[in-house]
């Protein structure tokens, strides 16, 4: 919904008359009374966590209430794949925690893993009781326990939420999430608001369950704990101002994010809101690990624009590296001396990775339970040589929901297609 | 007179009385009949096969046996028609026979004359002529034919096992041959696994993409697995001729085929429950054994009858010195120095001695009853392991590794390697079932009573199997 927040201040004010002010418990008349806990919609436009959604709160006595459940999920990273993974709430990763600068949160922490956990508001700035590193700021979380953490939240921004015991094993299988605090009073507005996440993962074919172990060959990347073609697209209108905030917690790896089409402006880290002044674009942000982005465009281009990060590694699924060199080798050849010893084997890759994905997803070939072609999907022309950390941002002229538009069409002339004879001759081109 | 004509026919009583019992042919039917009941197979004696007159019947017989695929029962019929070692075996019953015969017949009688003509006065020549024979023959004959008769007997199981291990060996080289065969067509499919492998790599060399090292290194792979091969190849033709010769087999005549699978494994093994019983019951070894104890004590007898008066002498005598003199002759050793108590003794030690050995025997056919039996138990839980266990698994791998490989995750070189380690399986069964066949061929022998070649082989122990030390094969 597209509301203006002076509006709702406008018609808000005169219903709720004076339960806009709360009267704080301490002495009266010397402590400025705590704000009323801020609502979606009247407050704050709620964040899109594509392929997730926002942690449901209460409002207890004026303190927002929210219950947050660690435990062990069978979760899809794309169909074909799917694994045990760690989050919360039954999703991987946890639903996003929001709430507006000024309000004081409660957070209750139930455990129903096998392990001790705790949770760590990342970049929050709290009582350092509250912090959540297990063992240093509070004893860890034992399998069954419900903790109780309660702060005022003292800022705006993208921060994250994850497991701070035993990190390396469970954040790697998917114990993290992100928060939204939104300004109480806020000065620039968006449209379009989107949250995500980037993670890796180490998940080998035919197997089910991430291994914490890896330290550089991660071979599942994805945003929201999703990776293509499982990501869901972004939607925006044309004219729009779009905001992505990105957060990165990978174990290794930061990510350059790249768009295409539009230029992306920096305007917030998890330290706060950068000054105009101070914001600076590019077309790949930079996401660090432990650290959160918010980037803003404005959507003046219609079509289908790709988001993703730029190693090319982090846009493939599921890559074998013991894979030796097929490059330019003659298959046809290789073929026929293989296959008397071996009838089902073709050989690949001595063209590229394009193919293997077709042959895959056409049923050509017989790959190991629950994995998926290191590449892609059908897209609207030929197959989507993409994996991994990729999604699409779709701008239309008009959108009549906020779900996925389907394919952009485009205008007659703009699409880059096979030259023409004439076209070749007038220009003086020899193929 | 009297004794003049009663004397001749009591003569010609005993001997005619000693050729009765001496079988016409030379116990050739009883051996005959002995290796039929035992081993279900029947012999036959061609005496007269080298001087060109072959039986025709069993010269057909043979061919037909050699016409279409040889099974091992045909191979085993075929030797024990046309192995001329068997036909030598055979013949020896005869030199038994003789033995025997001869046993039965008295010593001639000896005839002396001496003439002789005066030097210095002139007169008709003496003459001196003497006739005399052995006549403790005729007491001692029934006990010496019964030695010899003993003897035969010996004769008649001894070939009876050598018949019984021709069979033996006979199944051994055809299960050789079979398994040659075998391993020859996977030992080519682990070569052209090999050349897979080397040509992914000259390909991968000739994109740019391979070290030189690493395509010589496959390359050296492949030219050791083609060395292989033709190993395998020879296995062939030794195997095969092994069987050629005991077949007694040559020119167009090798050109047998066989099918080229070795027969299938029993799912469960017959249980024997008195196996041991049976073994020792029917153990040639062992009669042989009884026999010669038999032999010895008939032989002891002799010497005990003959202790003190080895010989006599009896004879006529006439000379002419002038005018006749006839009179009767007597002669034998006087026992003053030797009664025999050195050959009684000798006698006496050579029986104990035996029938120890024969004891001895006993025990020693128990134990590789049990032995074989246990032996024959464990080759056929090890073949049904591989059969059953092994090799479907590998066959898993194999399918696993092409997913693998379809998924991008391995390359061709271990899809390959997978392919080879299936194969391997597949020899190690093919060794397996050998094993197996030739425990079951040892137990059955046993049962038919004859120890198997070389003994029983021990059961391969626990620290034999360790991965390190083992070499694939036994």
């Amino acid at each position: 919904m597209k509301i203006t927040r002076r509006e709702m201040l406008m018609t808000g004010a005169a219903a709720l008359g004076s339960s806009l002010v709360v009267p704080s418990a301490t002495a009266a008349g010397t402590e400025k009374p705590a704000p009323a806990p801020g609502m979606p919609g009247r407050d704050y436009t709620p964040v899109i966590t594509p392929n997730g959604v926002s942690l449901p709160f209460k409002i207890v006595e004026g303190v927002k209430v929210f219950h947050l459940i660690a435990e062990e999920v069978w979760h899809e990273f794309a169909p074909g794949l799917s694994a045990w993974c760690w989050g919360y709430n039954g999703r991987v990763h946890g639903p996003t925690l929001e709430a507006v600068e000024g309000d004081q949160i409660r957070i209750y922490v139930t455990n129903r893993l096998k392990a001790a956990t705790s949770i760590h508001w990342h970049g929050i700035l709290l009582p350092n009781g509250m912090d959540g590193v297990g063992g240093l700021t509070q004893p860890v979380i034992q399998p069954g326990e419900t903790f109780m953490y309660e702060y005022e939240v003292m800022q705006h921004g993208t921060f994250m939420y994850h497991s701070h015991h035993d990190e390396m094993t469970q954040m790697a299988l998917g114990m993290m999430g992100m928060v939204v605090f939104h300004p109480r009073n806020p000065v620039r507005r968006v449209d379009r608001d989107y949250a995500i996440m980037l993670s890796e993962w180490r998940i080998d074919p035919g197997t089910s369950r991430p291994n914490p172990n890896e330290m550089s060959d991660f071979n599942v990347l994805t945003m929201n704990a999703r990776c293509y073609p499982g990501t869901e697209a972004l939607v925006a209108e044309l004219g729009d101002r779009v905001r992505i905030r990105m957060g990165n917690l990978s174990a290794m790896d930061h990510h350059p994010i790249h768009f295409h089409g539009h230029n992306l402006t920096i305007t917030a880290t998890d330290g706060g809101p950068l000054p105009t002044s101070a914001q600076w674009t590019e077309t790949s942000v930079l996401v660090p690990v432990g650290s959160t982005r918010d980037a803003e465009f404005i959507a003046d281009r219609p079509g289908d624009w790709a988001l993703h990060c730029h190693m090319t590694h982090h846009v493939m699924n599921q890559m074998g590296h013991d894979f030796p060199n097929m490059t330019g080798v003659d298959a046809a050849r290789l073929n026929k001396e293989v296959r008397p010893l071996l009838p089902a084997y073709m050989t690949m890759g001595h063209d590229g990775m394009a193919e293997h994905g077709t042959h895959i997803g056409a049923g050509h070939m017989k790959v190991p339970e629950n994995s998926i072609p290191m590449v892609g999907a059908d897209g609207p022309f030929d197959y989507i040589t993409m994996g991994g950390m990729f999604t699409i941002v779709k701008i239309r002229e008009k959108l009549a929901d906020n779900n996925d538009p389907g394919w952009y069409e485009h205008p007659e002339g703009t699409i880059a297609s096979v030259a023409t004879a004439e076209a070749l001759k007038r220009d003086g081109i020899t193929v | 007179m009297r004794m003049t004509r009663i004397i001749p026919l009591v003569f010609l009583v005993f001997v005619f009385s000693g050729c009765a019992t001496v079988p016409r042919d030379a116990g050739l039917s009883d051996v005959l009949r002995d290796i039929e009941t035992r081993s279900g197979f029947e012999a036959h004696y061609q005496p007269n096969w080298f001087a060109g007159e072959a039986d025709s019947i069993i010269v057909k017989q043979l061919q037909t046996l050699l016409a279409d695929t040889l099974t091992m029962d045909k191979a085993v019929q075929a030797a024990l028609l046309n192995n001329r070692r068997l036909q030598a075996t055979f013949a020896s019953l005869g030199v038994a026979r003789a033995d025997l015969l001869q046993a039965g017949l008295f010593r001639n009688p000896v005839f002396g004359t001496h003439l002789g003509y005066p030097t210095e006065e002139d007169h008709a020549p003496d003459i001196e002529l003497s006739l005399s024979f052995n006549f403790l023959d005729f007491f001692h004959a029934p006990l010496k034919k019964a030695v010899a008769a003993s003897s035969f007997e010996e004769a008649k199981l001894r070939v009876t096992s050598e018949v019984l291990a021709l069979t033996g060996e006979v199944m051994q080289a055809y299960f050789d041959v079979e398994v040659a065969a075998q391993l020859f067509e996977l030992t080519g499919q682990v070569a052209l696994s090999a050349k897979g492998s080397f040509e992914a790599a000259r390909l991968l060399r000739d994109a740019g993409n391979l070290r030189a090292i690493d395509m010589y290194t496959e390359q050296s792979f492949y030219e050791q697995a083609r060395i292989d091969l033709a190993r395998a190849q020879m296995d062939i033709m030794n195997s095969r001729e092994h069987l050629n010769q005991l077949l007694g087999l040559w020119g167009p005549d090798v050109a047998w085929e066989t099918s080229g699978r070795l027969p299938a494994i029993l799912d469960e093994l017959p249980m024997m429950e008195m196996f041991e019983k049976q073994a020792v019951t029917a153990s040639i070894d062992l009669a042989l054994a009884n026999q010669q104890t038999e032999t010895l004590a008939r032989r002891l007898g002799v010497v005990n009858a003959t202790r003190l008066l080895p010989e006599l002498s009896v004879g006529i005598g006439a000379t002419r010195e002038g005018s006749w003199e006839v009179g009767p002759e007597f002669g034998f050793p006087v026992p003053l120095f030797d009664q025999g108590q050195a050959r009684k003794a000798g006698a006496v030690a050579v029986l104990q001695q035996e029938q120890a050995n024969y004891y001895a025997l006993g025990i020693e056919v128990r134990a590789a009853s049990r032995m074989a039996r246990a032996h024959l138990t464990t080759a056929h839980q090890t073949a049904l392991q591989y059969r059953d266990v092994v090799v479907p698994l590998r066959n898993q791998i194999s399918a696993e590794a092409q997913t693998l490989m379809n998924a991008m995750q391995i390359g061709v070189f271990q899809l390959i390697d997978a392919r080879r380690q299936e194969i391997q399986a597949g020899k190690m069964y093919i060794e397996s079932l050998r094993d197996y066949w030739r425990a079951y061929t040892n137990y059955q022998l046993l049962l038919q009573g004859k120890l198997p070649q070389g003994g029983v082989e021990m059961p391969v122990s626990a620290t034999d199997m360790m991965p390190e030390t083992s070499s694939g094969g036994h």
